[in-house]
């Protein structure tokens, strides 16, 4: 066997090898996403009104009441200023910063985390995270920006 | 266990049993992260925590794989060494032996392409070639 067959038949495997995690890492995806929307359909309104109570800024202090004696990973109080800052830079003004926003919501890992930014943004700019979301986002842009994004983040990270 | 069997979702009615085995078969095909969050999703929608399947024994269990259910709140026991183990092992969840083959068969080609391009000046020639005439779209041949 030449050499240059040689590194053909090498790149050949190394390609062949990649396409196969690539595909499995796409399946796996698509299973996920396919189990979303199954959960979702036949009665995803626990989430759902996780979400909506962790937007109004409660979530948080209701974990931590029915779970006294569970330790939370909570964020930094500079974290949580940072991560409001960027959300009222992003929904203040005419229109909407919907990239600024995706950005800053894909840096908080949990409800709880959503829960502490939105009770601090309640604090600070005197309307709730939900209602001023609500207000700026079509249905179908808080559904795709908002919904899909907090659904898919666990409730909490215990300690 | 397969991507079908996973779409056959516990009910509020199912025991923990059979919750346990629906997750064991949801971690083994997505992989730890995505099955944590679907079992939560899942254990909210059907609202687990006023069920049957409630028990010690579940609980337990899901706590041996990271997963602590609180009142009215499911989600994942922060470990990060075991986060990064996790890491690696989600890559290794799906047709286990299939992809350990694939990886060894990825590490030795690469390897192998890589040793000969390093040690052996013709085949370096070689491959600079083949990758010219790859990139020129073959109007420069090797």
């Amino acid at each position: 066997m030449t050499r240059q067959n040689k590194i053909i038949i090498y790149s050949g495997l190394a390609f062949t090898g990649a396409l196969y995690f690539s595909f499995r890492s796409l399946k796996r995806t698509q299973s996920f996403d396919d189990l979303l929307i199954i959960i979702n359909k036949r009665g995803g309104t626990a989430s759902t009104n996780k979400i909506k109570t962790a937007l109004l800024g409660q979530y948080h202090t209701d974990v931590k009441q029915s779970n006294p004696n569970k330790g939370l990973v909570m964020l930094s109080d500079s974290k949580v200023r940072q991560v409001a800052e960027k959300l009222e830079d992003a929904l203040s003004g005419g229109g909407t910063d919907e990239s600024l926003l995706s950005s800053a919501l894909s840096s908080l890992k949990d409800k709880v985390a959503v829960s502490q930014v939105a009770y601090y943004y309640k604090n600070a700019y005197g309307s709730t995270l939900f209602d001023d979301l609500k207000d700026d986002l079509s249905d179908s842009d808080y559904r795709a920006i908002v919904t899909q994004r907090l659904i898919s983040i666990p409730d909490v990270r215990w300690a | 266990m397969s991507y079908q069997s996973i779409k056959l979702l516990p009910q509020n009615s199912s025991l923990d049993n059979e919750w346990i085995s629906w997750y064991k078969d949801l971690r083994s095909t997505l992989g730890k992260t995505k099955a944590n969050r679907i079992f939560g999703l899942q254990w909210d929608s059907q609202n687990g925590y006023d069920s049957d399947a409630n028990t010690s024994l579940l609980r337990e269990e899901m706590r041996g794989f990271g997963v602590e259910i609180g009142s009215n709140a499911v989600g994942s026991v922060v470990d990060y060494a075991s986060d990064v183990k996790s890491y690696f092992g989600d890559l290794f969840t799906t047709g286990k032996w299939v992809t350990i083959a694939m990886a060894g068969i990825l590490v030795v080609s690469v390897g192998g392409l890589l040793i000969q391009i390093a040690f052996k000046s013709k085949v370096r020639k070689e491959a600079v070639g083949i990758g010219t005439t790859i990139a020129s779209r073959g109007l420069i041949k090797a």
